[in-house]
């Protein structure tokens, strides 16, 4: 399989992907909905490890591609976690409301 | 003349006054009363002894070697090419009439302020004072270096700005003393300039070195009339002259002795001594010549007609200095050197002697200066009335008199050697210059000392003690006789008589190759003639003063009433100068000085500091509205700064 | 191949633009599971095997459910309007930028590297696990052809050994974290917790010692 011609189009998808993961980012005030949006991004970048990995005929961009997914899941469980918290908190799912930073 | 000696006497000369102002300075309060007198007048009387030491140096000098200048150490070098300035001393028989001058009036003066400050507190001060002031004056004099003269000049006006303003809890005496201070700055200035001038043109300040080079000034070229009259202004801002003349009857706020030593003797020479000094330049710009020469006689005038109306017995002796001052100018401007040094040393004398006499008569009153409150002190102040009789004639040029001998030789050479058709006019005006000195002189001397006694305080006053009379008594007699004396000495010497002592002694000073005659030749009938009318015209003068106000034949206010209004209200406002000099100066400058302080200094200097702080407080405003605390903001910024990063890396990579 | 990359990428697409702009988040969830198995179609096809397996099992079939049950305990019906505010634009501006220059530069080739100079390690047929791998590097498609797996787990077992190790204890602090920050406290904090229990009086400790004698 030729495989230059897919190339481009992956890296496409991936900067797609990732973009549209930040922008979801930017505008969901659901916590849990923000953090669906990052792994979205975090799959993009995925995307990109393995296909370098397999356009430079190396498996190092899979293996790396692993690591960012054990590490996903263990950043998913904890942040999960907290946001179980905040609404045990009685506090309002919203981002904005969690502004405790600006002071 | 051994340099050894030139030095060492110079030296001492002036370390002696200024040895005197520091010990009265500084130790001053706690010394008694008679240790500082002793102090500041001892000082001084060494000095003078010094001073007669160096004269016998110069006379007993052959004719050849008049002249010595001597460096006592060099101060400024700055090598090859470059400036060299060294504090050298000039002794020669100019700086040896000046300094013989400045001592033994000085010391008469400083006699005679013992008695006169016997009950002021500042005496030590005051003491003080006068010392430093004779100190600076003898390095103006003695200056072989244009710089080191310029620094004396500089000394010379702080001394008067101290003295004048001596009586500072007066605030017309501050003002006084600021004003005096202020015009002769503008003196120091112009000085300056031609200093500036004349280190471009001739590579070096030092007086010899400039006379040497003095050939190489274009006759009458553009640079060299530039600096004389520029030294010019500085000597007017000195002596007094028109247009800078404002400061001097205000400085008769000072207490008399300083009037007498500053205003008679001394400073107001300086510039008729500037002028003299740097005649070689001055022959070369015959347009500066005229000029000073216009200044000096108009002053003289002037300065006549003022001194008629004026009712404060200072202000008519302090404007009659100004008219005699204008006359030396008038002198050195159409080259008489000899003439207007021998009316200098004469003037100083009974100059002194009448401010010291009128010092007399205020003491008496307890400090009355109106002469229209006196009148009828001769009968209770006999000795006062004479020495001041004498001063009176010398400065009416009542025959014999000092003052005679030195003013008819001024008016003579006027009429013999001056330019063109001019010196008739000069003379006429001259003539005048007489009439009106004639006419003041003997007001002066009628209302303060005959005719009714205006007060009661008149008849309460008496005699003035020892120690202020008798330096009084001393100048009468000189100014009586100093004439007679130098005549006498001239025949002793087997010189020219009719040339002059005082003539015979400076001419090697003045002896170049561009200087013509310096002083009239008395054997021609011209100068015979011209002496006489002139002498006719100040005895008219002192004749007309006597009737007037002695017999009130015709009676003064008479007169007045039938001159029209304009002439008596312009004499008595001094022409209204200072009202002209406060428009145009001094108000411009206060409104400028006030918009400076409530508008630009506020508004723009404040400003733009408050606006530097205002912008970064506004900076920091702007700064926190970004600090919103929400998360979805804060990844607002990174996402972006992550696409432009992105962005930028593949655009730039590729190309 | 091309085909399927092509269709897996467009619905990846269009699941991921599923993910930000449903209103409901258990929609959201949803299109990031079909998110993910497009993804591991593509990487099936990339010949990523081992990855294809893992980000099935791992991903989609435990992250996800991890999700889906948070949401349904959370949050079961929370409508989450998107307004479009300048953030929406600063997000949109730099999705439509970074996406068209990557595009662009892939295109051009600016990142497709032909010489293959950074290859460190040989890769190729992979037999013992725990020796490091003498690949024939003349044959640069044997990583292709060799098995996926065996390679990658030689890999993760010895050139990526440290980093694997700290993945797992990176889980392991995860699950205990995960468990100490969501448990329940009867009241209030652990902090007030202790100090009420200090502040409590001491009981007597044998029940006996209050039983008045009542007799009678």
């Amino acid at each position: 399989m030729n495989a230059t011609n897919d190339f481009p189009f992956l890296l496409g998808l991936a900067a797609f992907l990732f973009s549209i993961g930040a922008l979801g980012v930017l505008i969901r005030r659901n916590p849990i909905v923000v953090f669906m949006c990052i792994e979205l991004m975090l799959n993009a970048v995925n995307i990109v490890f393995v296909s370098y990995g397999r356009y430079l005929n190396s498996e190092e961009g899979q293996v790396f591609a692993f690591m960012v997914i054990v590490v996903a899941a263990a950043e998913v469980v904890v942040g999960l976690a907290l946001i179980t918290q905040v609404f045990r908190l009685g506090r309002e799912l919203d981002v904005d409301d969690l502004d405790e930073m600006s002071k | 003349m051994n340099t050894t000696t030139v030095a060492v006497c110079g030296s001492l000369l002036m370390l002696l006054p200024l040895a005197g102002a520091l010990v009265n300075g500084l130790a001053g309060p706690r010394l008694s009363r008679n240790t500082v007198n002793l102090v500041g007048t001892v000082s001084i009387f060494a000095a003078f002894v010094v001073a007669c030491v160096m004269l016998t140096l110069v006379v007993g000098a052959p004719a050849s070697a008049k002249s010595a200048t001597v460096s006592l150490w060099q101060w400024i070098n700055l090598g090859h090419g470059g400036l060299s300035v060294g504090v050298d001393l000039t002794l020669d028989p100019l700086s040896a009439v000046m300094i013989m001058v400045i001592t033994g009036v000085g010391f008469l003066i400083h006699v005679y302020s013992v008695g006169y400050m016997a009950e002021d507190r500042g005496i030590a001060r005051f003491f003080s004072y006068m010392n430093f002031f004779i100190f600076s004056m003898l390095v103006l004099v003695l200056a072989a270096d244009l710089v080191i003269l310029i620094i004396g000049w500089a000394l010379v006006a702080l001394s008067s700005y101290l003295l004048i303003g001596f009586w500072y809890e007066r605030p017309s005496a501050v003002i006084a003393a600021r004003k005096a201070f202020i015009t002769q700055v503008i003196g120091d200035v112009a000085l300056v300039i031609a200093a500036f001038l004349i280190v471009l043109k001739v590579g070096t300040l030092s007086i010899p070195g400039i006379f040497a080079s003095a050939g190489s000034f274009p006759s009458s070229g553009l640079l060299v009339t530039g600096i004389c009259s520029l030294l010019a202004i500085g000597a007017f801002a000195k002596s007094a002259q028109f247009p800078l003349h404002t400061w001097l009857p205000d400085a008769m706020e000072g207490p008399t002795p300083v009037s007498a030593l500053i205003h008679a003797a001394t400073m107001v020479t300086a510039g008729v001594y500037l002028i003299a000094r740097f005649h070689p330049l001055f022959d070369r710009a015959p347009v500066a010549q005229g000029m000073v020469a216009c200044v000096g006689i108009g002053t003289a005038v002037m300065a006549g007609v003022i001194a008629l109306s004026q009712v404060d017995i200072k202000r008519v002796i302090a404007y009659s200095t100004m008219s005699q001052i204008g006359l030396m100018i008038f002198a050195v401007g159409i080259g008489a050197y000899s003439a207007a040094m021998y009316h200098l040393a004469a003037h100083a004398v009974f100059k002194a002697l009448l401010f010291m006499a009128a010092g007399n008569v205020i003491h008496a009153l307890h400090d009355e200066q109106d002469i229209r409150l006196m009148g009828g002190l001769a009968a209770r102040m006999r000795r006062t009335e004479l020495c001041f009789l004498s001063g009176t004639f010398a400065l009416a040029g009542i025959p014999f008199f000092a003052g005679f001998f030195s003013k008819e030789g001024l008016l003579g050479f006027g009429l013999t050697n001056g330019p063109g058709a001019v010196p008739w006019i000069l003379y006429i005006v001259g003539l005048v210059i007489n009439v009106l000195t004639g006419l003041y002189a003997f007001r002066l001397w009628a209302t303060v000392f005959r005719g009714e006694a205006q007060t009661a305080r008149v008849y309460a006053a008496h005699e003035a003690p020892p120690m202020m009379l008798g330096p009084v008594t001393i100048l009468a007699v000189l100014s009586a006789s100093l004439g007679i004396v130098l005549g006498i000495w001239a025949l002793f010497l087997h010189a020219n008589v009719l040339v002059g002592v005082f003539t015979s002694f400076l001419a090697p000073v003045f002896t170049t190759a561009t200087s013509g005659p310096i002083a009239v030749d008395l054997g021609t009938w011209q100068a015979v003639l011209a002496g006489t009318i002139g002498t006719l015209a100040s005895l008219a003068g002192a004749g007309l003063a006597a009737r007037m106000w002695l017999q009130h034949r015709p009676d003064p206010s008479v007169v007045l009433e039938r001159l029209p209004r304009a002439l008596p209200q312009l004499s008595y406002n001094k022409f209204y100068f200072d009202e002209i000099y406060d428009a145009l100066l001094v108000r411009p400058t206060i409104a400028l000085a006030r918009t400076t302080r409530k508008v630009i200094e506020p508004r723009v200097m404040d400003g733009w500091v408050r606006a530097i702080a205002d912008a970064c407080s506004e900076l920091g405003g702007w700064a926190r509205d970004y600090q919103t605390g929400l998360i979805r903001d804060y990844a607002s910024y990174m996402i972006l700064a992550a696409g432009i990063f992105v962005v930028a890396t593949i655009v730039l990579v590729s190309r | 191949m091309t085909v399927i990359i092509w269709v897996a990428g467009a619905l990846a697409a269009l699941s991921a633009l599923g993910v930000v702009f449903s209103r409901q988040p258990l929609y959201s969830a949803l299109s990031l599971v079909m998110t993910i198995g497009a993804l591991s179609v593509i990487f099936l096809v990339l010949n990523a095997q081992f990855l294809f397996v893992v980000q099935l099992i791992v991903y989609a079939g435990a992250v996800m459910v991890l999700f889906v049950f948070i949401i349904a305990l959370l949050s079961p019906g929370a409508e989450d309007r998107v307004r479009v505010d300048s953030r929406f634009v600063i997000g949109a501006v730099v999705a439509l930028g970074i996406t068209v220059a990557m595009v662009v530069a892939a295109r051009n080739g600016i990142t497709f590297n032909n010489s293959n100079v950074f290859r460190a390690q040989q890769i190729g047929q992979a037999s013992d696990p725990y020796h490091a791998f003498s690949f024939d590097q003349s044959d640069l498609g044997l990583v292709n052809t060799a098995g996926n797996v065996q390679t990658v787990g030689g890999q993760l077992f010895t050139t990526f050994l440290l980093p694997f190790e700290i993945t797992s204890l990176l889980l392991l602090v995860a699950a205990v974290g995960a468990v100490y920050l969501t448990r329940r406290t009867r009241s209030g904090d652990p902090p007030e917790r202790r100090e009420r229990a200090l502040a409590r009086k001491p009981e007597p400790a044998l029940e006996e010692d209050r039983i008045e004698v009542e007799i009678g």
